[in-house]
């Protein structure tokens, strides 16, 4: 990747992050990062979006003993 | 590749589950180990999600999803946010090549999906409802979940051509032809593109005229030229759009107008107010307007085309961005309509009664713009009552003052402007405001005073507002109110004050209660003794020089004399008019110079209501002092010492009769008068005065005293009988009057005739002295031709005449008295405004004419 | 311009009495003993010129003559802390001082002597006085000065000041007691027919009344003189309240007294006098007593005045007067119409008394001729045994042994008696005119019974 490159994908991240900031997703720039670069090799944004709100769900509600809902 | 993509995607897959693992507030303490099952557990949870869905929902045109976020933000009303993220998102599209991101579609549905969930989130915190129940995925297939949706990513990827998705591959050409297609059809319709309407319709909304939209005087409004050809649907749009410049035109054309009038006077500080704030607004609208004008220079893809191409304004578009400022607009016009001939307060009420909106929107906007146009009306009402100034040469303010005498300054110096009172501030506190005002200016004017100063300041003080600009405005009644009643307490107890104490008003009061209501009465009395033979000559012959110096003694002879010097100095002799056969009696009386500022209690009306109870007093005094003096003239002493030896028997007896029934009808009269007089006193003077006493004790301001005063006035005059309604029982109270002062001349006759009877018969027989005149009344009885032996009959025939004639005089009186009174008692009680059951009570105390007349 | 008022104290009981009640009103009006005004006395309102005219030393000094035949009571006032107050020279005490002995006839012949000095005295004192209202005599009429003397006063006063109001204060002798002075019968009796013909207006002080309140009211067992003649310088005081506190109403005596005496002869009042609450007004005690007879019960008020001083709220005057109304407490005279009146007077701010409220009440009642009555049959006893008769023979008017000025006091009594009795009556107007022969005939007699003077 050249300088030039990564000056645009850090300026794609910035005003990513801000439309981010101002649709008030909550995702911290680090996140979104992973996020952008999963979109970009494709995979479904709707999956990544409720890959999101699932785990934030667990984060939240969980205790450490809450096992996720694949158990046997 | 694809290979090395795979396992970039699983380590980015494990990245984000760790990210957001870690976000979990409870296993701070616990640092997350990525070995960990439960880290695992998550993993294949996320993993699970991914590959169970494949298919996005939406096309991934990145502009109609920026589009729609916007939209959203804009009719949540973040219309900043919105064009905020407009711009950003307008950068974002434009970062194209190495380094940018390609699947930008991808990552604003992501944000836009992220954003929403976590709005809705918190309703459904706690909520067990599962997003994905149906996925079931069991633990013995979760070890090759990974595979799987790697695969199935991976076969997609052909499926996304630079970010359109074809969603069949084999069928991509035929929506490809099909929306050229509709592009042309679209074309071919219209002779003018969007893009130029649009931006026709942005010209129209500043009150521009274009090409194709112009404003057409006919129907009222801007419309698209009948010669241009477009879809009706199109057509319509533009003239909804084009609303808005309507009534911009009109807000416009509002603002100008008054901007040229400003010098004038009928546009008034509340007007200008009222114009900075639509000002304002207008800015706002402009900012907005450059923005869209911004954008409406991008072109409009077609559908078909790459939606990249980014930010473009349509017509639809652009009804989505003036939503919000057509609904202000359209406010604003409402009010630049009805306030067209308004200004100052009527201006802000009008203006109010449009604030009550159920809207949060327009309701801050109303506020906003109500706290702008009243802010010079609360600065008047703070100057008018904290400064009694009426800073208002555009006649805006709801109190309006007009030039009157001093005297007048408080009746109708000051009055409240019903049509500039604003709805927001009540009736009770306009009073109030108005008042206060009042108030200071009465303590300035009237009373010479500067006290008031402190009391304004102190009132400032205690309702937290600096008696500079600031603290009032729209929305703030209660400050207002609390000022208005701080300032009002304190500049109404100053003002009771100054007038209790520096120009005594009680004192005052006391003084005409004294000497115009004759409560004074060793004063009434010697000045009865002193001008009654004046006043019983006709009154064009009086002088009332003479009078005012009788009026001099009369103060000096009684217990007057001790007055403060500067109540005795008003009062007053005064001749009303008199026509002729008028005597004093009928002119005379008494007048109290009251002054400035008491001259606004003791008004003129108010003086000519004291006139008149005075002269109702005065006559009834003059009676009472008539029948009196018909006493001194047959007093014990005078009577009973002299035997009128010398009369015949019969003739005695004849005397003595006419002497009883004399005694006897002067005894009922006087009974009347007595009587009437304590009925005065007690039930009327006296009464009416502890009433007013208690009303000025908790009087609070000057119209409470003016309004105890009046009620003071009001019920000595109808208890009098001077009202409208006793004028019967008033007339016939006069007839008797009268009929009293006639037996008074009558009585004195007769007294006057045995008092000659008694000079002739004393003449005969000089001394009572019977030790020392007996032997001298021997002798002269003896004298032949004196003049007893000789007039003896003459003086017999004589008396017995007179006597006879004097005691016909009297029964006539007697009886028209008698007729008189019980005419007068029948009336009592049919008095229905006015109790006078006392009256009737003490006037026949015995009974005596309820036994008469058993039937009344 | 005050109505000014000259009061003759005569005799020993009338100087006793008269100096209590110039005390009194030195008191009210903040004078001090010597005439000084106190400092105190600042507040004005009072007319202190009804009774005392200022000296150009601004001394205030009584318009009051002392007069007496003995020297006793006279020198005790000059020798009291008071000596300073009066005008000495309004003070006249008989050269030979020797009294009149208790006979009516020697005092009114020593009056008859001394005529001259006295009238001197009192035109002085008229002369002084802008507008002279009238004279006030206190005397008893038991003993000889201030009967005797205190008549010939009176009939003088009648004749040189027939415009001016004589009223009088006098003192009637204990009845239930035999008096110390037997001829009182006499003396009361010839006192009374001047007070009949000659005076306006007699104040009854009844000293059996008098000792009847000092021992039911005041729990005095056996009261001194000085304590009744206190209570009847309250009385005195109390009655002039008016005059020298002005209000709306009865300012001047003229019409104090008008209303109280509608027919000329009636002109005895009785007086009661209760530091009263207003609710109370009714339970007033009657100073001048009457006979508790059966015939009380027909008697009738032809007035009452009651005098309240102090702060009244009128419309509790108001209720105390319909409850008396309601409840008929009082009965009045029938022959015309009659109620109570109140007169409100400032209290006067120098004198504190426990009671926030006095009254005075002075009233016309018919049962006065009780008294009356008693007088004339006591005379009557004494006259029958012509007992005593030589004492009075000695002086002029009865010299020759004419007794008919006893006979013509007699009638002039008795007739007074049947006047009151005729006013309990409905038909008072006609009394008196039931002669209906005579007055058609025109011929009748110069001697009739109503005047027996004619029967010379």
């Amino acid at each position: 990747m050249d300088s030039k490159a990564a000056k645009t994908a850090r300026e794609s991240l910035d005003l990513a992050f801000h439309m981010s900031n101002i649709l008030e997703t909550g995702l911290d720039r680090h996140t979104l990062s992973v996020l952008i670069a999963l979109c970009d090799l494709g995979l479904n944004p709707e999956a990544l979006a409720a890959v999101v709100k699932e785990l934030r769900r667990e984060t939240l509600s969980m205790s450490p003993t809450v096992p996720p809902p694949s158990s046997s | 590749m694809e290979d090395e993509d795979q396992q970039k995607i699983a380590d980015l897959i494990k990245e984000l589950v760790l990210r957001l693992l870690s976000q979990n507030p409870t296993s701070d303490s616990q640092p997350l180990n990525p070995k960990s099952p439960s880290f695992h557990k998550h993993l294949r949870y996320a993993l699970r999600i991914l590959s169970a869905r494949l298919c996005p929902s939406i096309a991934p045109d990145s502009a109609a999803i920026a589009e729609s976020i916007k939209r959203r933000l804009v009719t949540k009303g973040k219309s900043s946010q919105a064009l905020t993220f407009s711009e950003l998102y307008t950068k974002f599209a434009s970062k194209t090549g190495p380094g940018s991101v390609n699947n930008k579609w991808a990552v604003l549905h992501l944000l836009d999906i992220v954003s929403e969930d976590r709005k809705n989130a918190g309703a459904q915190l706690g909520s067990p409802l599962l997003l994905l129940p149906n996925l079931s995925l069991n633990d013995a297939e979760s070890g090759d979940g990974d595979s799987r949706v790697l695969r199935r990513g991976g076969s997609k990827e052909k499926g996304w051509n630079n970010g359109v998705l074809v969603v069949a591959s084999d069928s991509g050409n035929f929506r490809d032809i099909a929306f050229r297609e509709f592009a042309n059809f679209v074309k071919e319709e219209n002779e003018v593109s969007e893009e130029i309407l649009v931006r026709e319709v942005l010209y129209a909304c500043q009150g521009i005229d274009g090409k194709y939209v112009k404003f057409d005087a006919g129907s009222d409004g801007y419309v698209l030229s009948d010669s241009i050809k477009v879809p009706r649907a199109t057509r319509t749009m533009v003239r909804k759009l084009c609303e808005l410049g309507w009534l911009f035109r009109k807000v416009k054309g509002y603002i100008w107008d008054s901007m040229d009038r400003f010098p004038a006077e009928d546009v008034g500080t509340v007007g200008q107010a009222f114009c900075a704030a639509l000002q304002d607004e207008l800015s706002d609208y402009y900012k907005l307007l450059a923005v869209l004008e911004a954008q409406s220079m991008n072109r409009i893809p077609l559908i078909s085309e790459s939606v990249n191409s980014g930010n473009y304004l349509s017509l639809r578009r652009l009804s989505v961005w003036i939503a919000e400022p057509m609904v202000k607009m359209r406010l604003m016009a409402v009010l630049v309509d009805k306030c067209k001939v308004l200004k100052g307060g009527a201006m802000a009420g009008a203006i109010h009664l449009h604030a009550q909106h159920g809207d949060p929107m327009v309701q801050e906007f109303m506020r906003r713009l109500l706290r702008r146009v009243c802010s010079p009306l609360f600065e008047m009402v703070r100057s008018w009552v904290l400064e009694g100034e009426l800073e208002d040469i555009f006649a805006e303010f709801f109190v309006v003052g007009q030039p009157v005498k001093a005297e007048s300054l408080w009746r109708e110096g000051y009055m409240l402007h019903p049509g500039m009172l604003p709805s927001f501030i009540s009736q009770s506190l306009a009073q109030r405001i108005l008042r206060t005002g009042k108030s200071i200016n009465f303590l300035r004017v009237c009373c010479d005073d500067r006290g008031w100063a402190d009391a304004a300041t102190e009132a400032a003080a205690a309702a937290g507002t600096s008696t500079s600009r600031g603290g009032l405005g729209y929305g703030k009644t209660d400050a207002l109110e609390s000022l208005v009643d701080e300032a009002a307490k304190r500049i109404d107890e100053h003002l009771l004050d100054v007038m209790y104490n520096r120009y005594k008003f009680k004192e005052h009061c006391l003084a005409i209660k004294r000497y115009l209501l004759l409560g004074q009465g060793d004063f009434v009395q010697y000045l009865m003794d002193i001008v009654g033979p004046q006043l019983s000559e006709p009154a064009n012959t009086i002088s009332s020089f003479q009078l005012a110096g009788l009026l001099e003694t009369a103060i000096r002879a009684s217990n007057a004399q001790y007055d403060d010097p500067d109540i005795l100095d008003r009062l007053r002799v005064k001749m009303m008019p008199h026509g002729t056969g008028d005597r004093g009696w009928d002119v005379f009386s008494l007048e109290y110079d009251a002054r400035v500022p008491l001259d606004t209690v003791f008004t003129e009306s108010v003086m000519a209501k004291y006139l008149r109870i005075f002269n109702f007093l005065w006559k009834l005094r003059r009676v009472e002092h008539a029948l009196i003096g018909a006493w001194k003239t047959m007093k014990p002493n005078c009577i009973t010492s002299n035997s009128f030896t010398k009369l015949q028997q019969a003739v005695k007896l004849q005397l003595v009769s006419t002497l009883r029934r004399c005694q006897v009808l002067w005894d009922e009269m006087n009974h009347f008068v007595t009587n009437l007089q304590y009925y005065i006193m007690f039930e009327v003077l006296e009464f009416s005065w502890s009433n007013l006493s208690n009303e000025m004790e908790v009087a609070k301001d000057l119209d409470d005293l003016l309004a105890a005063h009046e009620r003071y006035l009001n019920s000595i005059v109808e208890k009098s009988l001077l009202g409208e309604r006793s004028q019967t029982l008033y007339k016939s109270l006069f007839v008797l009057f009268d009929l009293i002062l006639r037996f008074r001349s009558h009585a004195d006759r007769l007294y006057e005739g045995i008092h000659e009877l008694q000079a002739r018969s004393e003449s005969s027989l000089p001394s009572q002295d019977k030790s020392k005149s007996r032997k001298q009344m021997k002798d002269r009885s003896s004298e032949p031709g004196s003049w007893f032996s000789e007039g003896r009959k003459a003086l017999t025939q004589r008396t017995n005449e007179f006597l006879r004639n004097m005691g016909q005089d009297l029964d006539s009186i007697s009886k028209e008295y008698s007729s008189l009174l019980e005419n007068f008692i029948s009336q009592l009680p049919e008095q229905q405004h006015v109790d006078l059951k006392f009256l009737l009570f003490r006037l026949d105390f015995t009974e005596f004419y309820s036994r008469q007349h058993p039937s009344s | 311009m005050p109505r000014e008022i000259i009061t003759l104290q005569v005799g020993q009981c009338g100087n006793q009495i008269g100096m209590e009640f110039w005390k009194q009103l030195c008191l009210e009006h903040g004078i001090s003993k010597d005439g000084i005004l106190e400092d105190f006395a600042t507040q004005g309102g009072d007319r202190k010129d009804v009774f005392f005219y200022q000296a150009d030393d601004q001394h205030y000094i009584p318009r009051a003559l002392l007069i007496d035949l003995e020297p006793r009571v006279i020198n005790g006032i000059q020798n009291s802390e008071y000596r300073n107050l009066y005008n000495h020279e309004n003070i006249f005490v008989s050269d030979h001082g020797g009294g009149a002995g208790n006979n009516w006839a020697s005092g009114y012949h020593q009056g008859k002597g001394v005529e001259e000095d006295i009238m001197d005295m009192i035109d002085r004192e008229a002369d002084g006085s802008d507008s002279l209202e009238g004279f006030v005599l206190c005397h008893s009429i038991a003993g000889g000065t201030g009967s005797g003397m205190g008549s010939y006063l009176l009939e003088t006063l009648n004749d040189r000041y027939s415009k001016k109001l004589v009223q009088t204060y006098s003192v009637f002798p204990n009845q239930m007691e035999t008096s110390d002075v037997v001829v009182q019968p006499y003396n009361s009796l010839l006192t009374l027919k001047r007070l009949t013909l000659n005076a306006d207006c007699v104040v009854v002080l009844d000293n059996t009344a008098l000792n009847r309140i000092a021992v039911e009211r005041l729990h005095l067992s056996n009261p001194t003189f000085a304590q009744t003649n206190s209570l009847v310088s309250t009385v005195m005081s109390a009655s002039t309240t008016t005059l020298r506190y002005p209000g709306y109403m009865n300012n001047d005596l003229v019409g104090l007294l008008a209303s109280l005496i509608p027919t000329p002869r009636c002109h005895f009042l009785m007086t009661g006098y209760t530091p009263l609450t207003v609710e109370r007004q009714t339970k007033n005690i009657m100073v001048s007593s009457y006979a508790r007879t059966k015939e009380a019960s027909q008697a009738k008020y032809i007035s009452i005045l009651n005098i309240i001083q102090g702060e009244v709220d009128p419309t509790q005057v108001h209720e105390s007067l319909q409850r008396i109304r309601e409840r008929k407490l009082v009965n009045f005279i029938e022959w015309g119409p009659a109620s109570i009146q109140v007169a409100l007077s400032r209290k006067s701010p120098y004198v504190q008394t426990s009671h926030r409220v006095s009254g005075l009440m002075l009233a016309s009642h018919t049962s006065i001729r009780h008294l009356f009555s008693k007088c004339l049959s006591q005379y009557e006893k004494l006259r029958k045994k012509q007992a005593f008769l030589d004492n009075y023979r000695k002086f002029p008017m009865f010299a020759d042994n004419d007794l008919s000025e006893f006979d013509e006091s007699r009638d002039v009594i008795e007739s007074l008696v049947d006047e009151y009795k005729a006013c309990e009556s409905p038909d008072y107007i006609k009394w008196g005119m039931e002669d209906p022969g005579h007055v058609l005939t025109g011929e009748g007699n110069a001697s009739g019974t109503v005047d027996p003077k004619l029967a010379v």
